[in-house]
Protein backbone atom coordinates (compact mmCIF):
# COMPACT_ATOMS: atom_id res chain seq x y z
CA UNK A 1 0.00 0.00 0.00
CA UNK A 2 0.98 3.08 -1.08
CA UNK A 3 1.15 6.63 1.21
CA UNK A 4 -1.77 9.17 0.07
CA UNK A 5 -1.20 11.57 -2.31
CA UNK A 6 -2.21 14.90 -0.86
CA UNK A 7 -4.98 15.62 -2.59
CA UNK A 8 -4.37 18.94 -5.33
CA UNK A 9 -4.24 22.39 -3.85
CA UNK A 10 -4.19 25.84 -5.46
CA UNK A 11 -0.49 26.67 -3.76
CA UNK A 12 0.23 23.74 -6.29
CA UNK A 13 -1.06 25.25 -9.23
CA UNK A 14 0.53 28.99 -8.58
CA UNK A 15 3.69 27.15 -7.66
CA UNK A 16 3.20 25.32 -11.06
CA UNK A 17 2.86 28.59 -12.93
CA UNK A 18 6.21 29.88 -11.19
CA UNK A 19 8.42 26.71 -11.54
CA UNK A 20 8.32 26.23 -7.90
CA UNK A 21 6.54 22.96 -7.85
CA UNK A 22 8.67 20.46 -5.10
CA UNK A 23 9.97 17.75 -7.63
CA UNK A 24 7.48 15.17 -5.64
CA UNK A 25 4.41 16.96 -6.49
CA UNK A 26 4.76 17.39 -10.42
CA UNK A 27 3.08 14.01 -11.81
CA UNK A 28 0.00 14.86 -9.50
CA UNK A 29 -0.16 17.90 -10.90
CA UNK A 30 0.50 17.59 -14.00
CA UNK A 31 -1.44 14.56 -14.49
CA UNK A 32 -4.52 16.57 -12.54
CA UNK A 33 -4.33 19.58 -15.34
CA UNK A 34 -4.20 16.68 -18.23
CA UNK A 35 -7.96 15.60 -16.70
CA UNK A 36 -8.78 19.59 -16.26
CA UNK A 37 -8.32 21.15 -19.45
CA UNK A 38 -9.85 24.26 -18.40
CA UNK A 39 -7.69 25.17 -15.62
CA UNK A 40 -5.12 24.07 -17.87
CA UNK A 41 -5.45 27.07 -20.02
CA UNK A 42 -6.09 29.22 -16.52
CA UNK A 43 -2.72 28.27 -15.63
CA UNK A 44 -1.54 29.11 -19.24
CA UNK A 45 -2.79 31.99 -19.11
CA UNK A 46 -1.16 33.22 -15.72
CA UNK A 47 2.16 31.92 -17.44
CA UNK A 48 1.50 34.74 -20.03
CA UNK A 49 0.95 37.01 -17.80
CA UNK A 50 4.09 36.33 -16.19
CA UNK A 51 6.00 36.75 -19.43
CA UNK A 52 3.73 39.49 -20.56
CA UNK A 53 4.26 41.48 -17.49
CA UNK A 54 8.33 40.41 -17.78
CA UNK A 55 7.86 41.62 -21.45
CA UNK A 56 6.64 44.73 -21.28
CA UNK A 57 8.68 45.71 -18.34
CA UNK A 58 11.99 44.72 -20.00
CA UNK A 59 13.02 47.70 -21.68
CA UNK A 60 13.34 49.52 -18.37
CA UNK A 61 15.34 46.41 -16.55
CA UNK A 62 17.96 47.09 -19.56
CA UNK A 63 18.14 50.52 -19.35
CA UNK A 64 21.92 52.02 -18.25
CA UNK A 65 21.44 52.78 -14.62
CA UNK A 66 21.08 57.08 -14.02
CA UNK A 67 24.74 58.42 -12.77
CA UNK A 68 22.62 60.04 -9.75
CA UNK A 69 22.01 56.35 -8.61
CA UNK A 70 25.30 55.01 -8.73
CA UNK A 71 26.27 54.28 -4.85
CA UNK A 72 29.10 55.88 -4.96
CA UNK A 73 27.47 58.84 -6.04
CA UNK A 74 24.72 58.49 -3.20
CA UNK A 75 28.09 57.41 -0.55
CA UNK A 76 29.59 60.91 -1.23
CA UNK A 77 26.40 63.26 -1.07
CA UNK A 78 26.04 61.18 2.29
CA UNK A 79 29.09 62.33 3.33
CA UNK A 80 28.40 65.77 2.88
CA UNK A 81 25.41 65.85 4.19
CA UNK A 82 26.82 63.78 7.40
CA UNK A 83 29.53 66.75 7.60
CA UNK A 84 26.90 69.46 7.57
CA UNK A 85 25.32 68.01 10.89
CA UNK A 86 28.47 67.38 12.26
CA UNK A 87 29.09 71.29 12.01
CA UNK A 88 26.03 71.96 13.36
CA UNK A 89 25.76 69.47 15.97
CA UNK A 90 28.73 70.60 17.07
CA UNK A 91 27.76 74.49 17.37
CA UNK A 92 24.38 73.67 19.10
CA UNK A 93 26.35 71.32 21.86
CA UNK A 94 29.05 74.45 21.84
CA UNK A 95 26.38 76.91 22.56
CA UNK A 96 24.36 74.42 25.02
CA UNK A 97 27.15 73.60 26.82
CA UNK A 98 28.15 77.00 27.62
CA UNK A 99 24.97 78.15 28.16
CA UNK A 100 24.36 75.24 31.03
CA UNK A 101 27.96 75.65 32.37
CA UNK A 102 27.00 79.33 33.00
CA UNK A 103 24.29 77.69 35.01
CA UNK A 104 21.46 79.96 33.53
CA UNK A 105 19.35 77.08 33.21
CA UNK A 106 17.04 78.07 36.46
CA UNK A 107 16.77 81.89 35.94
CA UNK A 108 13.30 81.37 33.98
CA UNK A 109 14.17 83.55 31.62
CA UNK A 110 11.68 84.29 28.51
CA UNK A 111 12.43 83.97 24.83
CA UNK A 112 14.23 87.06 24.88
CA UNK A 113 16.24 85.25 27.58
CA UNK A 114 17.16 82.17 25.45
CA UNK A 115 18.21 84.77 23.03
CA UNK A 116 20.16 86.24 25.26
CA UNK A 117 21.96 83.14 26.36
CA UNK A 118 22.78 82.20 22.76
CA UNK A 119 24.30 85.55 22.20
CA UNK A 120 26.70 85.66 25.53
CA UNK A 121 27.82 82.03 24.29
CA UNK A 122 29.07 83.30 21.59
CA UNK A 123 30.46 86.10 22.68
CA UNK A 124 32.54 83.83 25.12
CA UNK A 125 33.25 81.55 22.64
CA UNK A 126 34.81 84.31 20.33
CA UNK A 127 36.48 85.66 23.42
CA UNK A 128 38.04 83.13 24.24
CA UNK A 129 39.40 82.09 20.76
CA UNK A 130 40.69 85.43 19.71
CA UNK A 131 41.44 87.14 22.97
CA UNK A 132 44.69 84.77 23.59
CA UNK A 133 45.34 85.27 19.97
CA UNK A 134 49.07 87.07 20.05
CA UNK A 135 49.78 87.84 16.09
CA UNK A 136 46.01 88.34 15.04
CA UNK A 137 43.64 89.20 17.72
CA UNK A 138 42.02 91.79 15.90
CA UNK A 139 41.07 91.22 12.19
CA UNK A 140 40.91 95.38 11.77
CA UNK A 141 43.48 96.87 13.44
CA UNK A 142 42.02 100.43 15.49
CA UNK A 143 44.18 102.47 13.86
CA UNK A 144 42.34 101.75 10.59
CA UNK A 145 39.80 103.30 12.32
CA UNK A 146 37.41 104.94 9.16
CA UNK A 147 37.57 101.14 7.61
CA UNK A 148 36.87 99.16 10.89
CA UNK A 149 33.40 101.27 11.23
CA UNK A 150 32.28 101.03 7.76
CA UNK A 151 33.01 97.59 7.59
CA UNK A 152 31.18 96.39 10.76
CA UNK A 153 28.31 98.67 9.95
CA UNK A 154 28.18 97.41 6.75
CA UNK A 155 27.68 93.67 7.96
CA UNK A 156 25.79 94.69 10.59
CA UNK A 157 23.49 96.89 8.61
CA UNK A 158 23.49 99.80 10.89
CA UNK A 159 25.77 102.20 11.84
CA UNK A 160 27.92 100.80 14.60
CA UNK A 161 30.99 102.99 16.36
CA UNK A 162 33.28 101.57 18.77
CA UNK A 163 32.60 103.48 22.27
CA UNK A 164 35.80 105.34 23.68
CA UNK A 165 36.71 103.44 26.93
CA UNK A 166 39.80 105.02 27.45
CA UNK A 167 38.15 106.97 30.65
CA UNK A 168 38.20 103.31 31.74
CA UNK A 169 41.64 102.23 31.46
CA UNK A 170 40.58 100.50 27.61
CA UNK A 171 42.18 101.46 24.31
CA UNK A 172 40.47 99.82 21.51
CA UNK A 173 43.12 97.58 19.36
CA UNK A 174 40.07 96.08 16.66
CA UNK A 175 37.52 94.03 15.79
CA UNK A 176 36.33 91.69 13.27
CA UNK A 177 33.31 89.90 11.94
CA UNK A 178 31.58 86.89 12.78
CA UNK A 179 29.30 84.35 11.61
CA UNK A 180 26.05 83.09 13.94
CA UNK A 181 23.65 81.12 12.38
CA UNK A 182 21.00 84.32 11.56
CA UNK A 183 23.13 87.44 10.83
CA UNK A 184 26.97 88.20 10.83
CA UNK A 185 27.77 89.44 14.44
CA UNK A 186 30.93 91.74 15.46
CA UNK A 187 33.81 91.31 18.14
CA UNK A 188 35.40 94.68 19.03
CA UNK A 189 38.40 93.72 21.55
CA UNK A 190 40.39 96.82 24.14
CA UNK A 191 43.58 95.96 26.32
CA UNK A 192 44.73 97.84 29.25
CA UNK A 193 48.30 98.26 30.25
CA UNK A 194 49.24 95.14 31.86
CA UNK A 195 47.82 93.30 28.49
CA UNK A 196 44.13 91.91 29.52
CA UNK A 197 41.78 91.67 27.14
CA UNK A 198 37.92 92.21 26.70
CA UNK A 199 35.99 92.43 24.15
CA UNK A 200 32.42 94.22 23.26
CA UNK A 201 30.12 91.50 21.10
CA UNK A 202 27.31 92.92 19.30
CA UNK A 203 24.38 90.24 17.27
CA UNK A 204 21.74 91.73 15.58
CA UNK A 205 18.23 90.24 17.23
CA UNK A 206 14.61 91.13 17.38
CA UNK A 207 14.53 92.24 20.62
CA UNK A 208 15.19 95.18 23.10
CA UNK A 209 14.79 96.85 26.21
CA UNK A 210 16.53 93.94 27.80
CA UNK A 211 18.32 95.06 30.68
CA UNK A 212 21.96 94.34 32.67
CA UNK A 213 22.77 90.93 33.35
CA UNK A 214 25.37 89.54 34.47
CA UNK A 215 27.50 85.91 35.10
CA UNK A 216 30.25 84.19 35.59
CA UNK A 217 31.95 81.10 34.58
CA UNK A 218 35.19 80.54 36.28
CA UNK A 219 37.54 83.65 35.92
CA UNK A 220 35.00 84.61 33.13
CA UNK A 221 32.73 87.29 33.59
CA UNK A 222 29.97 88.80 31.19
CA UNK A 223 27.51 91.29 31.10
CA UNK A 224 24.49 91.23 28.70
CA UNK A 225 21.80 93.15 27.90
CA UNK A 226 19.55 94.37 24.49
CA UNK A 227 18.90 97.61 23.07
CA UNK A 228 17.91 98.75 19.31
CA UNK A 229 17.42 95.21 18.17
CA UNK A 230 21.01 94.08 19.21
CA UNK A 231 22.45 92.24 21.78
CA UNK A 232 25.64 93.61 23.49
CA UNK A 233 28.12 91.39 25.57
CA UNK A 234 30.88 92.52 27.30
CA UNK A 235 33.19 89.45 27.93
CA UNK A 236 36.71 89.57 30.04
CA UNK A 237 38.32 88.25 33.12
CA UNK A 238 38.00 91.19 36.12
CA UNK A 239 36.31 91.84 38.91
CA UNK A 240 32.53 92.50 39.00
CA UNK A 241 32.86 95.86 39.03
CA UNK A 242 35.11 96.86 36.44
CA UNK A 243 33.47 94.79 33.72
CA UNK A 244 29.79 96.77 35.07
CA UNK A 245 31.70 99.72 34.55
CA UNK A 246 32.44 99.20 31.27
CA UNK A 247 28.95 97.74 30.58
CA UNK A 248 27.55 101.05 31.83
CA UNK A 249 29.77 103.10 29.95
CA UNK A 250 28.91 100.80 26.35
CA UNK A 251 25.26 101.24 27.27
CA UNK A 252 25.81 104.78 27.97
CA UNK A 253 27.81 105.47 24.16
CA UNK A 254 24.92 103.78 22.86
CA UNK A 255 22.33 106.13 24.70
CA UNK A 256 23.85 108.64 23.93
CA UNK A 257 23.57 108.08 19.84
CA UNK A 258 27.17 106.50 19.53
CA UNK A 259 26.00 103.28 18.28
CA UNK A 260 26.79 101.29 20.55
CA UNK B 1 34.53 50.42 -6.01
CA UNK B 2 33.65 49.91 -2.02
CA UNK B 3 31.74 46.85 -0.98
CA UNK B 4 28.32 48.54 -0.95
CA UNK B 5 28.43 49.22 -3.91
CA UNK B 6 29.46 45.81 -5.29
CA UNK B 7 26.45 44.30 -3.49
CA UNK B 8 24.06 46.69 -4.04
CA UNK B 9 24.86 48.33 -7.52
CA UNK B 10 23.70 45.13 -9.33
CA UNK B 11 20.53 45.27 -7.86
CA UNK B 12 19.45 48.78 -8.86
CA UNK B 13 17.69 47.45 -12.62
CA UNK B 14 15.27 45.48 -10.83
CA UNK B 15 14.71 47.85 -8.15
CA UNK B 16 13.99 50.42 -10.80
CA UNK B 17 11.96 47.94 -13.04
CA UNK B 18 9.68 47.33 -10.01
CA UNK B 19 9.36 51.00 -8.82
CA UNK B 20 8.56 51.84 -12.64
CA UNK B 21 6.00 49.26 -12.59
CA UNK B 22 4.38 50.55 -9.60
CA UNK B 23 4.41 54.15 -10.46
CA UNK B 24 4.57 53.90 -14.02
CA UNK B 25 6.34 57.54 -14.01
CA UNK B 26 9.77 57.29 -14.59
CA UNK B 27 10.79 60.18 -12.69
CA UNK B 28 9.04 58.88 -9.70
CA UNK B 29 10.42 55.63 -9.96
CA UNK B 30 14.21 56.50 -9.80
CA UNK B 31 12.99 59.19 -6.91
CA UNK B 32 11.80 56.16 -5.11
CA UNK B 33 14.86 54.03 -6.09
CA UNK B 34 17.44 56.78 -4.73
CA UNK B 35 15.53 56.94 -1.22
CA UNK B 36 15.23 53.37 -1.19
CA UNK B 37 19.05 52.92 -1.94
CA UNK B 38 20.23 56.12 0.70
CA UNK B 39 17.93 54.32 2.90
CA UNK B 40 19.72 51.01 2.63
CA UNK B 41 23.34 52.75 2.91
CA UNK B 42 22.11 54.04 6.00
CA UNK B 43 21.17 50.91 7.48
CA UNK B 44 23.25 48.99 6.27
CA UNK B 45 24.55 47.41 9.34
CA UNK B 46 21.24 46.18 10.16
CA UNK B 47 20.75 44.14 7.10
CA UNK B 48 19.83 40.39 7.64
CA UNK B 49 22.30 39.24 5.19
CA UNK B 50 23.68 39.40 1.74
CA UNK B 51 21.38 36.40 0.66
CA UNK B 52 18.48 38.26 2.20
CA UNK B 53 19.90 41.29 0.15
CA UNK B 54 17.26 41.12 -2.61
CA UNK B 55 13.96 40.91 -0.80
CA UNK B 56 15.38 43.47 2.04
CA UNK B 57 15.54 46.07 -0.81
CA UNK B 58 12.77 45.93 -2.40
CA UNK B 59 10.73 45.73 1.35
CA UNK B 60 12.38 49.07 1.43
CA UNK B 61 11.53 49.80 -1.57
CA UNK B 62 7.76 48.85 -0.88
CA UNK B 63 7.13 50.35 1.99
CA UNK B 64 8.74 53.81 1.06
CA UNK B 65 6.33 53.72 -1.89
CA UNK B 66 3.42 52.65 0.56
CA UNK B 67 4.17 55.39 2.85
CA UNK B 68 4.36 58.07 -0.30
CA UNK B 69 0.91 56.58 -1.74
CA UNK B 70 -0.36 57.69 1.58
CA UNK B 71 0.93 61.02 1.23
CA UNK B 72 0.19 61.83 -2.48
CA UNK B 73 -3.71 60.84 -1.21
CA UNK B 74 -4.24 64.15 -0.06
CA UNK B 75 -3.06 65.38 -3.60
CA UNK B 76 -4.88 65.66 -7.12
CA UNK B 77 -5.33 62.80 -8.85
CA UNK B 78 -3.64 62.89 -12.13
CA UNK B 79 -3.52 60.07 -14.73
CA UNK B 80 -0.49 58.36 -14.11
CA UNK B 81 -0.12 56.90 -17.71
CA UNK B 82 0.70 59.16 -19.44
CA UNK B 83 2.99 59.35 -23.13
CA UNK B 84 6.53 59.83 -21.28
CA UNK B 85 5.55 56.56 -18.47
CA UNK B 86 4.53 54.79 -21.66
CA UNK B 87 7.19 55.86 -23.90
CA UNK B 88 9.96 54.03 -21.01
CA UNK B 89 8.04 50.92 -20.68
CA UNK B 90 7.85 49.64 -23.87
CA UNK B 91 10.14 47.78 -26.03
CA UNK B 92 11.63 48.48 -29.00
CA UNK B 93 9.83 45.67 -31.62
CA UNK B 94 6.15 47.85 -32.77
CA UNK B 95 3.84 44.62 -32.05
CA UNK B 96 5.48 43.66 -28.49
CA UNK B 97 5.42 47.39 -27.90
CA UNK B 98 1.68 47.84 -28.21
CA UNK B 99 0.83 44.21 -26.37
CA UNK B 100 3.17 46.06 -23.67
CA UNK B 101 1.39 48.89 -23.49
CA UNK B 102 -1.98 47.20 -23.64
CA UNK B 103 -1.00 44.83 -20.71
CA UNK B 104 0.58 47.59 -18.40
CA UNK B 105 -2.78 49.39 -19.05
CA UNK B 106 -4.67 46.82 -17.64
CA UNK B 107 -2.25 45.74 -14.91
CA UNK B 108 -2.62 49.79 -13.62
CA UNK B 109 -6.52 48.96 -13.20
CA UNK B 110 -5.51 46.53 -10.63
CA UNK B 111 -5.42 46.84 -6.86
CA UNK B 112 -1.83 48.02 -5.87
CA UNK B 113 -2.30 44.26 -3.71
CA UNK B 114 -2.32 42.67 -6.47
CA UNK B 115 -0.40 44.48 -8.71
CA UNK B 116 2.77 44.24 -6.44
CA UNK B 117 2.36 40.24 -5.47
CA UNK B 118 2.21 40.16 -9.59
CA UNK B 119 5.93 41.78 -9.79
CA UNK B 120 7.32 40.04 -7.04
CA UNK B 121 6.64 37.01 -7.69
CA UNK B 122 6.00 37.04 -11.97
CA UNK B 123 8.54 39.51 -12.82
CA UNK B 124 10.70 39.61 -10.01
CA UNK B 125 10.79 35.61 -9.15
CA UNK B 126 11.37 36.40 -5.70
CA UNK B 127 10.38 32.93 -3.61
CA UNK B 128 7.05 33.03 -1.71
CA UNK B 129 8.69 33.65 1.47
CA UNK B 130 10.67 36.40 0.59
CA UNK B 131 7.29 38.31 -0.70
CA UNK B 132 5.92 37.84 2.24
CA UNK B 133 8.65 39.16 4.10
CA UNK B 134 8.63 41.97 1.63
CA UNK B 135 5.05 42.93 2.13
CA UNK B 136 4.75 42.00 5.43
CA UNK B 137 2.06 39.47 5.61
CA UNK B 138 2.09 35.96 6.35
CA UNK B 139 3.12 33.10 3.28
CA UNK B 140 -0.81 31.82 3.50
CA UNK B 141 -1.63 35.55 2.35
CA UNK B 142 0.16 35.97 -0.26
CA UNK B 143 -0.65 32.68 -1.83
CA UNK B 144 -3.95 33.36 -1.85
CA UNK B 145 -3.47 37.15 -2.82
CA UNK B 146 -1.66 35.82 -5.50
CA UNK B 147 -4.34 33.54 -6.56
CA UNK B 148 -6.67 35.89 -6.94
CA UNK B 149 -4.58 38.62 -8.55
CA UNK B 150 -4.18 36.40 -11.38
CA UNK B 151 -7.59 35.53 -12.04
CA UNK B 152 -8.57 39.12 -11.69
CA UNK B 153 -5.81 40.40 -14.14
CA UNK B 154 -6.66 37.25 -16.89
CA UNK B 155 -10.48 38.80 -16.40
CA UNK B 156 -9.19 42.53 -17.42
CA UNK B 157 -7.36 41.35 -19.81
CA UNK B 158 -9.75 38.57 -21.49
CA UNK B 159 -12.96 40.75 -21.42
CA UNK B 160 -11.91 44.06 -22.50
CA UNK B 161 -8.61 43.22 -25.02
CA UNK B 162 -9.74 39.95 -26.11
CA UNK B 163 -8.19 40.84 -29.84
CA UNK B 164 -4.95 41.73 -28.49
CA UNK B 165 -4.39 38.66 -26.34
CA UNK B 166 -6.24 35.97 -27.94
CA UNK B 167 -3.86 33.28 -25.89
CA UNK B 168 -5.61 34.73 -23.11
CA UNK B 169 -9.10 34.05 -23.74
CA UNK B 170 -11.49 31.87 -21.91
CA UNK B 171 -11.36 28.70 -23.18
CA UNK B 172 -14.71 26.68 -22.10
Amino acid sequence: MTDPIPPIGDDDLQAWVDRRLPQDRHATVEAYLAAHPDVASRLAAYVAQNTGLSDALRAKFEEPIPAGLRIDTLLARRRNRMAGHLARAASLLLVAGLGAAMGWAGHGWTDNGSQLRVATASAVAAYETFTVEVRHPVEVRADEGAHLVQWISNRLERPITPPDLSPLGWRLMGGRVLPTAHAPAAQLMYDDDHGTRLTVYLQPMGIDGEEFRYTQQGDIRTVVWAERRLALVVTGKMPRDAIMAVATRVRDAVAAGATP
Amino acid sequence: MSRIATLLEPQIPALRRYAFALTRDPTAADDLVQDTLERAISRWVLRAGDAELRAWLFAILHNMFIDGQRAQRRRPLHDTLDDEANQAGIPAAQETALIGREMLEQFGALSQEHQAVLLLVGVEGLPYASVARVLGVPLGTVMSRLSRAREQFRRLLDGERPAVRPDLRRVK
